[in-house]
This record gives C-alpha cells, structure tokens and sequence, in this order.
C-alpha cells in the first residue's frame, strides 16, 4: 500500500498588512489608519475595514467613508523587509513555505505535528513567531487544503485562537457563498438560482456548474467540495556563514574591512553558484571583553556585490563607533559573517527574459535546423484558448518562424 | 622546485597555441557557463537517491520505463526546474505525443519551451546531434527512444559524436527510453554513453475519492557514474484534472 499521510496545511493571514505594519511604526496614532499608494489604499487597519474601507479603493473614497482616518504615504521597502523577516522566523517550524503576497503565506505541516504537543499548539509556536519576531497579531487557520485554511483563517480575529478544521467540507457547507472565488456576475447568479451558502453550490453536478457558470467556475466548485488541488510551492533558502578568527585581538578598522569583504565575495560567488540571490546579511564579531555584537540587515530583491559592500561598510562603520566608545576592550577576536539566499522568483506563464542572449542563439540554431530538415519540424507550444474546459484544445503548436 | 610548475605552464601553453583553447582543461576549471554541475529534478526523493541532488549536467541521462510509469512527469518536472534557472529547454518529440497539459501541470512555462517534431525517428537524432554540435540548448529532452526499433539504429554514431561535446558543455541530454530495465536488449550503446540510468516503474495508483487521482512511481538508479547507484525513490505524481 502507498504511504497516505494526512495533508495539513495552514494559512497565516495579516490583514491590511501594510497598515498594521504601520501601526506598529507609529505607536501615537490611535485612530483608523490607512496606506495609500498612487491615490489608492494598500492597506487598512481593523478599525478602517469596520468602517467600510477596502484595500485598492480610491483613497477619496476612503475618506468620505472614515473621516478621522490617519493616512500614511506607503513604505514598500519596509513591508517587504517585515514580511521576509516573518518569513524567516516562521521557516523556524515549517520547512516549506509559499510567500502568496505581503500578509498572507501558507505553510505546510503535514507530517510536523507529532513535533509539537497537538496542532494547536503548533498553530500557537506560529503566533508566538510573529509576535515575537514582527510585533504583529496573526490569524491562522489550519485544514487539509489551501483554500480552506485560508477561509478559516480569516474566520477568526488577530492574535485570536486558531481555526483547526478536521473536515473541509464540512466546515464549508454552512459558509456563505461570498466567500467563493466567484466574480460579481456569478454571485449574483448564485443568489438569483438560490444557492446562499456554499453546500448548495457544492450539491450542484460538476457539468451542470459548466454549462450552468462556464468553466471558470468549475474550479471554485471544486474547491467548495473540498478538492483545492494547488500545491504549496516555496522558495528553496539556504544559510552560508564563514567564521574569522584573528590571531591577536584587532582593532584596525581596514583589517577588518578586507576580511569582511573576502568572506562576503566567498558566501556571495556560493549563492549564486546555487541559484540564489542574497537576501540577508548577519555580522556577529566576538570582542576581547568576551562581548558580542550582532547587526543584521536585509538587502531586498537583486542584491549584488555592490550593495553588499555597501551593506558591509555600514556595519563597519556601527561597530567603529563601539571602539570608539569603548576604546579599552574594543579589539575583536573573531567575526562571523552569515547570508542568507533566497530562491528567485520567475514568471509562470510570463516570459520576462525572451530578450537574453541565450534564447537568441537557441532560435538562432533552431532556425538554422528549420531550413536544414523542415519548417514544421521545429515547433513552438503556445496556449490557444486558457478558458476551453477540454484540456487538449488549451494549446497548440505553431512553428517557430511564425514568430515576429 | 619552483622551475617544474614552469616548465609545465609553458608546455601547457604550447598546447594550447597548437591545438586550441579545448585541447586541455584543469579539472579545477569551473565550467564555462559557471553553473551547478547537476540539474535538480524537482523531486526531493529522487535528488536525494541520485546522490548528487540532481542529474548531471554536461551529461547523458537515460530514464527507462513502460507506459505510464512516470517518465513524462520526471521530464516534465525536469524541464520546469531548468527553466526555473533560467536554462534553455527544447523538446525532441520523436513520437509525436507530448502532451501539453501534462507539461504545463508540472510546472513548464510553453513560451520558452522549444519543441522539434521531425516526421522520421531517424531525423529526429539528426537534429539532437546537430542540437549538441550548436550547443545553446541547455537541457534537451528526447522523447522517446525504443531499443528495438531498427529506425534508431544510427543512435551509437550518433552519442559518439555529441559524448565529447556535452562533456565540454553544459548541455545535458536526457533520454526517455520505451523499455523495461529487466528486459532492455543487450548490446546497446546509449546504456554504455549514459552516466545516470533511472528505471521507472508504476508502483501503485493514488486513489482520490472519487476517480483516480495519480500514480505512484518507483524509480529506482539502475546506474550511476557519480554516486552509489541502486537506490530507490518512490515519487506520488498527480495528474492533471479537468479543473
């Protein structure tokens, strides 16, 4: 018999993440608080959101909605700094990940609950870790499927218990069907036909929700049955850290300098040997006082030597102002230099790089073969018709000198 | 002690004026391409059993099995991971039956996959050859190659030729081969080029609650030039549905 383990899987929800970061930022403001990016809110607070104020609405709107609201230009940088260091405290009890957006992430804990007491308390350590790494209040939901977890986990309140489901389907059944991935117009439909809640949608035969909804509701119905097939896709993380130890206790600020920069270029050439692009920085030096100092930084999306160097000097630079203030025991005896490297991100189906130099000399050749041995014999897959529920008739194959 | 370096330095040298820059290589050298000498499948079962997280690179891989063992889905998860890293896949469907669905299930972006259809087996070792000689496709998937299809007999000429060249660079070749490992004819040349052989075999089905959801495929290292060879990953591959 193959081996069935039970699939588990949890869905940490920040709601309005971009202001709830804020609010951590700017203890003073009492009141509703909102981001606004463009004209348009990026996030809203509990208090903003009961007042009617959704994210991506215009930000007049917003206002006339909640007069008292306090609004804050928004600070992508620093979300994003947020959220991948949530991230990396969460990778503490989960080995895989999926990032969804700034706010929301699933994990998976099939197969880790016999680590921890129960799946509560599973679902408690996850708290704790945003707690206590962010200063944020997380809500979790924890079931057999993506969107399931997600739906209870946006069924409780911040830093409220977790929501464990056992049974997907019967957690969804009394659910009103709002909270299906479901379009305005099909909605409205729903409701014309009846169907309030989600069990009567899940009732309806899967070919009477085709013809009935078209196709793009077929998927919502699986869901409301329970069937979320989605896998979690994380990024692959890897932790590469090089330890100096100096023969006397250093003080010199260049010495320092050029053995930094030498383990940095090391653990940088290993990361990018493996794929990775650098996306934190950890400095923890050793002083002959037996003190140690730790700084750390994160170095966002397409971090190279350059910003490393300049991430290096800046710590540098904090810990001269240690010697300085300190100049008795300020000589260092050790330092060690931690990065952490991060899975890049591409494009599914968007094919960001057609224009590299690689693809051209591989169409190149290709051509070359196409003259050679036939036009139709070098081929391209393209999608010819995403919505058409026959698999088959998705795609197509076009040659490749069709292409501009 | 100092002169021996030297004297071999300028031997190198002299090699290398006279025979070109290919003639000799460190094994020091890093590859040209400075990429990781393995390719991951995208399996952790099977990076793990092939010792060496991945397949290798610059290197023949032959992936055995009957029908519906699982070898599409490896080849499909295999193509996605290269193009994850940004390499170069083509598709040589020599039997005309790459399914599409099944590609974009596990995970390949179409716009960058480039397929070669060619209407005789033989033309479609051709090109692979001509493919390697070229050497801009990183990963190069034959699908499907039959030992005891006469049509394929030029396969020995064939891998003689394109063995040097993939060692040179990065390209690796993987084959999917229509056989059962117990049973492949003796006397063939692609199991002596090939540096990591996998035997694929359906283990058992995955039962969903209402239909078949997917197979349980049994891969076992039949071969392998880099690591210890016989070990044995068993993979849960999902198909797709009519979702």
């Amino acid at each position: 018999m193959p081996r069935q383990t039970k699939r588990r899987t949890a869905c940490l929800l920040i709601e309005g993440f971009a202001a709830t970061v804020e609010q951590v930022r700017h203890p003073d403001i009492q009141g509703p608080l909102l981001g606004q990016e463009h004209g348009r809110v990026l996030g809203a607070c509990s208090l903003a959101r009961g007042q009617g104020v959704r994210e991506g609405a215009a930000l007049a709107h917003a206002q006339g909605r909640c007069a008292e609201v306090t609004v804050l230009p928004a600070d992508r940088a620093h979300y994003e700094q947020v959220w991948a260091q949530l991230l990396m405290a969460l990778s503490q009890h989960t080995p895989v990940i999926e990032s969804a957006a700034p706010g929301l992430a699933y994990l998976n804990a099939t197969g880790l609950i016999p680590l921890y007491a129960s799946e509560r308390a599973w679902c408690q350590a996850l708290q704790h870790a945003t707690r206590s790494s962010v200063g944020l209040e997380a809500q979790v939901g924890l079931a057999r499927t993506k969107f399931v977890a997600h739906v209870a986990a946006a069924s409780t309140g911040p830093g409220a218990d977790a929501c464990i489901v056992q049974d997907d389907r019967a957690f969804l059944a009394p659910r009103p069907i709002s909270e299906l991935p479901l379009n305005a117009e099909l909605q409205r439909r729903c409701r014309l036909l009846g169907f309030h809640t989600i069990e009567k949608f899940a009732s309806l035969p899967r070919h009477a929700v085709a013809e009935q909804f078209g196709p793009e509701a077929l998927e919502a119905h699986a869901w409301a049955r329970g069937l979320d097939r989605r896998p979690l896709s994380s990024r692959l993380y890897a932790k590469l850290s090089r330890r100096h130890e100096f023969d006397y206790p250093e003080r010199r600020a260049e010495a320092l300098h050029a053995i930094l920069f030498k383990m940095g270029s090391d653990l940088l050439d290993e990361l990018s040997r493996r794929g990775l692009a650098v996306n934190w920085v950890r400095l923890e030096v050793e002083y002959e006082s037996a003190d140690t100092r730790r700084e750390a930084a994160w170095l966002g999306n397409g971090a190279g030597s350059a910003k490393l160097d300049r991430i290096l000097c800046g710590m540098i630079d904090q810990l001269t102002t240690h010697h300085r203030a300190e100049p008795w025991n300020a000589g260092i005896c050790d330092v060690t230099l931690m990065l952490t490297g991060l899975e890049t991100f591409m494009g599914k189906q968007l094919d960001l790089f057609a224009h590299r130099a690689d693809r051209l000399r591989l169409d190149a050749t290709l051509r070359r073969l196409a003259r050679k041995y036939s036009e139709t014999m070098v081929l391209k897959p393209c999608i010819a018709d995403p919505h058409t529920p026959i698999l088959a008739d998705r795609y197509r194959f076009c040659e490749l000198g069709d292409e501009p | 002690m100092t002169t021996i370096p030297i004297e071999l330095d300028r031997t190198l040298a002299n090699i290398h004026t006279r025979w070109g820059d290919s003639a000799i290589r460190r094994l020091s050298d890093q590859d040209p391409a400075g990429l990781a000498p393995m390719l991951s499948t995208g399996l952790a079962d099977l990076d793990d059993a092939l010792g060496i997280g991945g397949i290798p690179r610059g290197r023949i891989t032959e992936m055995v099995g009957t029908a519906s063992a699982g070898q599409g889905s490896l080849a499909a998860n295999l193509a996605a991971q290269a193009q994850k890293r940004g390499d170069q896949v083509v598709y040589v469907d020599a039997v005309h039956r790459a399914d599409l669905s099944l590609l974009t299930h596990w995970g390949v972006a179409l716009e960058s996959l480039r397929m070669l259809r060619p209407l005789h087996k033989a033309t479609a070792l051709e090109m692979t050859r001509d493919l390697v000689v070229e050497g801009h496709a990183d990963l190069i998937l034959f699908d499907r190659f039959d030992p005891t299809d006469p049509t394929f007999e030029s396969i020995d000429q064939m891998l003689s030729e394109v063995t040097p060249l993939l060692g040179r660079s990065s390209s690796t070749l993987v084959f999917l081969t229509h056989a059962e490992a117990a049973s492949y004819p003796s006397g063939q040349a692609l199991p002596y080029f090939s540096s990591v052989r996998l035997s694929c075999e359906h283990a058992d089905w995955i039962h969903g609650s209402a239909a078949i959801e997917g197979i349980i495929a049994r891969v076992t290292v039949i071969k392998n030039k880099l690591a210890p060879p016989h070990r044995i990953a068993e993979l849960s591959l999902r198909m797709p549905t009519y979702a």
